[in-house]
């Protein structure tokens, strides 16, 4: 049997849609803490009865070792390939923000992937299965954003901590990010119902706004033996956001 | 919320150094720009659970004017 992929966040937006995309090629481990959305991803993708789920709070930062570590072992799991699309995004001032909720954020958009990461690369645990990680970070620590100041410092730390595991797993492992731009998701909604964000953005993506479809593509390139020299890389998928004036 | 409470609160908000009143313009404050419109605007639905219409928000001339979407 081909080895699995763990795609955490895969309830939703990007995530499910990488899910959907993935689910031609290897069977999946669904992550995500709402069970009646991860059914309707499994639903939408190919072979439903190969995938299988992983039902976590990634808040709950300090167990996911354990937990992830038991779940492999008690399933006989082999993963290949792992993409961390699970993240929350909020926008706040210097003078309001509240140290919780960015610590919050950090273990969501970060840390999670840390731990998650941790357990995959155990031997014990997973051999040298893993092949292939893919962490969506955004382009939010390229192009500043009054109000984004602690999701843009999550999504850097997303960066840095991948250039970092390209050197240290290698040549086993290649860890790329993917860094979209805006993308038509529920996370997206808000900021794009109010009228004055969305033309301000609007202006600077050349192409427009992105579709999840988007992202799901260079998620099944990276993840692909195309990519097989590829490793420790930003792929922004922005429109051109980053490179408008 | 009474307008005392609510005044303490949108100080807070606006970062502002001199304390502001109901009659307050908000064109004359250099602290109200979009971002802090936006902070307001999550201020508001925390309080009434209902999330206010972005438009309407920019439509505010005053303090007294912000008042009433948490009153
Ligand atoms: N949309 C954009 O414009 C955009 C742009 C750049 C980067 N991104 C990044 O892309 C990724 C996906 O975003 P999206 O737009 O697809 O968002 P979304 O539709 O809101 O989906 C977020 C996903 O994260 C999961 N998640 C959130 N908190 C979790 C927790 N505590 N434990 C486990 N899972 C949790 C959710 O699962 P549950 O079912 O458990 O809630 C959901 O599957 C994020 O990392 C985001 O920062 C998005």
């Amino acid at each position: 049997m081909e080895n699995y992929v763990l795609i955490t966040g895969a309830s939703s937006g990007i995530g499910r849609d990488i899910a959907v995309t993935l689910s031609k090629t290897y069977p999946l481990i669904l992550g995500g803490r709402n069970v009646e959305r991860l059914e309707e991803t499994r639903a939408m993708c190919t072979d439903s009865d190969k995938h299988i789920f992983w039902n976590y709070d990634l808040a709950d930062v300090e167990n996911i070792y354990d937990n992830l570590t038991a779940f492999i072992k008690n399933n006989e799991l082999k993963v290949g390939g792992f993409v961390h699309s699970a993240g929350i995004w909020f926008v706040t001032t210097l003078n309001l923000v509240k140290l919780n909720d960015v610590q919050k954020m950090m273990n969501i958009n970060f840390l999670s992937a840390v731990e998650i990461l941790r357990s995959l690369v155990k031997r014990k645990t997973n051999a040298k299965n893993l092949k292939d990680v893919i962490l969506v970070s955004s382009i939010a620590p390229f192009k500043s954003a009054k109000g984004e100041a602690f999701y843009a410092a999550s999504k850097a730390a997303i960066n840095v901590f991948a250039r970092a595991m390209a050197d240290e797993l290698a040549p086993n492992t290649r860890v790329n990010t993917i860094n979209p731009g805006i993308i038509h998701t529920p996370m997206m909604d808000n900021l794009l119902r109010d009228n004055e964000q969305f033309e301000k953005h609007k202006r600077t993506y050349l192409l427009g706004f992105g579709e999840t479809e988007d992202v799901a593509n260079m998620a099944e390139f990276l993840m692909s033996d195309k990519a097989r020299r590829i490793t420790g890389q930003h792929f922004v998928v922005d429109g051109g956001a980053t490179i408008a004036i | 919320m009474n307008e005392k409470e609510f005044l303490e609160e949108i100080e807070e908000i606006l970062n502002v150094e001199e304390s502001v009143t109901m009659e307050t313009e908000l064109d004359n404050l250099e602290e109200w720009d979009s971002l802090v419109a936006l902070m307001f605007q999550s201020f508001v639905f925390k309080k009434t659970g209902k999330a206010p219409n972005p438009a309407d928000v920019g439509q505010a001339k005053n303090i007294k004017d912000l008042y009433e979407f948490v009153k």
